[in-house]
């Protein structure tokens, strides 16, 4: 479960940061992605420039995505990758601070695989990536692929 | 009977008749009539246009005009005169047409004695006054409607307009309490979070000054985290449309004690005294008042003392609870007390009262702690947002005005009663949901 790759859309640097010390402090050490708008996520996910390397920005196998980012918002992001015939299995969890009934809605609309708001208190957020660490990376099956012709994911 | 003579212009080229005529009516009638005689329908248009005349005379065999052809030509130049027709024997099927192009009456020449003539003409005059009224309002009724035709869309187009304007401000509004959510919480989060790192990592540098300025950071951070969450869901629930059903009061307040341990035992005693009757209410909106009343009471106790609520129904009714008097309302249960011991004594006066709830309109609940209490001249303002009267005592001044308003928004009523060091007794008022039957679909507000 520690090799399962990670992408993590956030565009707040405190929001990075604190997941990745949470993560450190329950030893969490899956290699962790980070983009910081939803163009960006866009450019990852095919493989782009600047992230064309796969050696060094593999696909992963779970996104977490923001919903308030730059140039591209997360719904966006979200309908994008499962309009895409090689990524629309990829798991996404939304990660917002809204708690709108109607940004929820939208998320699940747009094929969200799970949607979390994020706690403002450090205890809260451990106990969220602990259960994210139970769900996600120990009991959950990924699939071989994340779409037709897509090469395997979960490596 | 008229002061002047009538003016009576008489058309008619036979002068033997005109004569006849004039000698009959005068005859009848004398000084009553004052007429002027001519033989053609131009003479006659000459002179209306140069006086008026109370009653046109018109024979229908004139040089320049005949037959039916004379009537619809004098009503069409006259359509205000009252008009009778002067026919031969011969002609009364003229005479209907006549009444039917707008004609008062018609005479059949030398059948019809002086006084029935004069009936006649009088009777025209006055039918044809009569219509002339009746045209007037008429006209004035038909414009009326016009014009209130042109204010309802003039009105409608203005609620249009608004209801638009007030549609966008909602819009903002949302917007707002959106970016709320977003923008200030963020640096918020990240404030709190990171004074806890730093004062996890103070805890090995161990400087305990340090530790504490990080607490308070902390502290104030997650304040005021709470605050905009509390305001935020104020003005939510201000904006929603509450869908009302019965709620069984009963069960809703079991769980909602159930699922905080910060209502349980051993730290807090909470008893619902007799069985809580099911209400009209919302049930989110229910949950939200009741967790912020019991929050309440748990809260605002001396220190040492240990929280005691209880809760308890009785039959409202009332639709002014204010001008009840106090005694009437206070059950024996509501009366301050320091021992426990006391209610099981209460129990049976307070199922009296419940019974008799089945044939009340609305239900009263109430929620008596043994708190610190509130003077009587702030008790109205603790419902106003921001209202802290101590503090010392950890709250952001928002959860007795989410209740107030989500109470109001169920169409109910809450207050209380207290005295500072003897508990606060607060109630909530709503309506009462049918007892029978389990279903939902009969009562949905």
């Amino acid at each position: 479960m520690d090799s399962i790759p990670i992408l993590y859309v956030e565009d707040e640097d405190a929001d990075v940061v604190l997941l990745q010390y949470v993560l450190g402090k329950v030893g969490i050490h899956n290699p962790l992605q980070t983009v910081k708008d939803g163009r960006l996520a866009k450019d990852y996910l095919a493989g782009k420039e600047p992230f064309e390397d796969r050696r060094r920005h593999p696909l992963p196998s779970l996104v977490l995505l923001d919903l308030n980012l730059p140039y591209w918002s997360g719904f966006e992001v979200l309908k994008w990758i499962r309009q895409q015939p090689q990524l629309r299995r990829l798991p996404v969890v939304v990660l917002s601070s809204s708690n709108r009934p109607d940004d929820i809605a939208r998320a699940y609309d747009a094929g969200a695989n799970g949607y979390l708001v994020k706690p403002s208190a450090l205890a809260e957020l451990t106990s969220l990536v602990l259960a994210l660490r139970d769900f996600w990376l120990l009991h959950n099956r990924f699939p071989d692929a994340l779409g037709a012709g897509a090469p395997d994911a979960a490596g | 009977m008229n002061a002047a003579p009538l003016e009576v212009l008489l058309v008619e080229d036979s002068p033997s008749d005109a004569v006849l005529l004039q000698e009959s009516l005068a005859e009848s009638r004398p000084g009553e009539f004052n007429f002027t005689h001519v033989e053609s329908w131009a003479d006659a248009a000459e002179f209306m246009r140069q006086r008026p005349f109370d009653v046109l005379l018109l024979d229908l065999s004139l040089p320049d005009v005949t037959g039916r052809e004379t009537f619809i030509r004098a009503r069409a130049e006259a359509p205000q005169l009252p008009i009778v027709v002067l026919t031969g024997e011969a002609n009364e099927e003229l005479g209907l047409d006549a009444l039917r192009h707008g004609i008062q009456d018609y005479l059949i020449k030398g059948q019809a004695c002086g006084r029935q003539m004069v009936r006649g003409i009088l009777y025209s005059i006055e039918r044809k006054q009569v219509e002339e009224a009746l045209k007037r309002t008429e006209k004035a009724l038909r414009e009326s409607e016009r014009q209130l035709r042109q204010w309802n869309s003039e009105l409608e187009r203005r609620v249009a307009e608004r209801t638009a304007t007030l549609e966008e401000t909602i819009s903002d509004l949302e917007d707002f309490s959106h970016s709320i959510t977003h923008d200030l919480r963020a640096p918020l989060r990240a404030i709190r979070s990171f004074a806890q790192i730093l004062g996890e990592e103070c805890l090995v540098c161990g400087r305990s000054r340090a530790q504490e300025h990080i607490q308070r950071i902390t502290n104030a951070a997650a304040r005021m985290d709470k605050l905009i969450q509390d305001v935020l869901q104020y003005s939510r629930l201000a904006r929603s449309e509450l869908r009302l059903e019965p709620v069984d009061v009963q069960t809703l307040l079991r769980g909602i004690i159930e699922s905080y341990p910060a209502f349980q035992p051993p730290q807090v005693e909470i008893e619902i005294h007799g069985t809580l009757p099911r209400v009209l209410g919302n049930e989110a909106a229910l949950t939200q008042c009741f967790s912020n009343l019991l929050g309440n009471s748990i809260k605002f106790v001396a220190p040492g003392t240990r929280p005691r609520v209880r809760v308890w129904a009785e039959p409202g009714g009332s639709p002014n609870p204010e001008v009840r008097n106090p005694k009437e309302v206070r059950s024996p249960t509501s009366e301050p007390e320091s021992e426990p011991s006391g209610a099981s004594s209460e129990r049976s006066e307070v199922t009296r009262h419940v019974s008799r709830l089945t044939s009340q309109a609305s239900v009263r609940l109430w929620f008596a702690d043994n708190g610190i209490g509130i003077p009587k001249d702030a008790q109205q303002r603790i419902f106003n947002m921001f209202q802290r009267l101590d503090k010392s005592y950890d709250g952001t001044g928002v959860g007795l005005t989410v209740v107030r308003k989500a109470v109001e928004k169920m169409g109910g009523e809450v207050g209380l009663e207290s005295e500072p060091g003897h508990g606060s007794r607060f109630w909530v008022e709503l309506r009462a949901a049918a007892e029978t039957g389990k279903g939902l679909g009969a009562l949905k507000g």
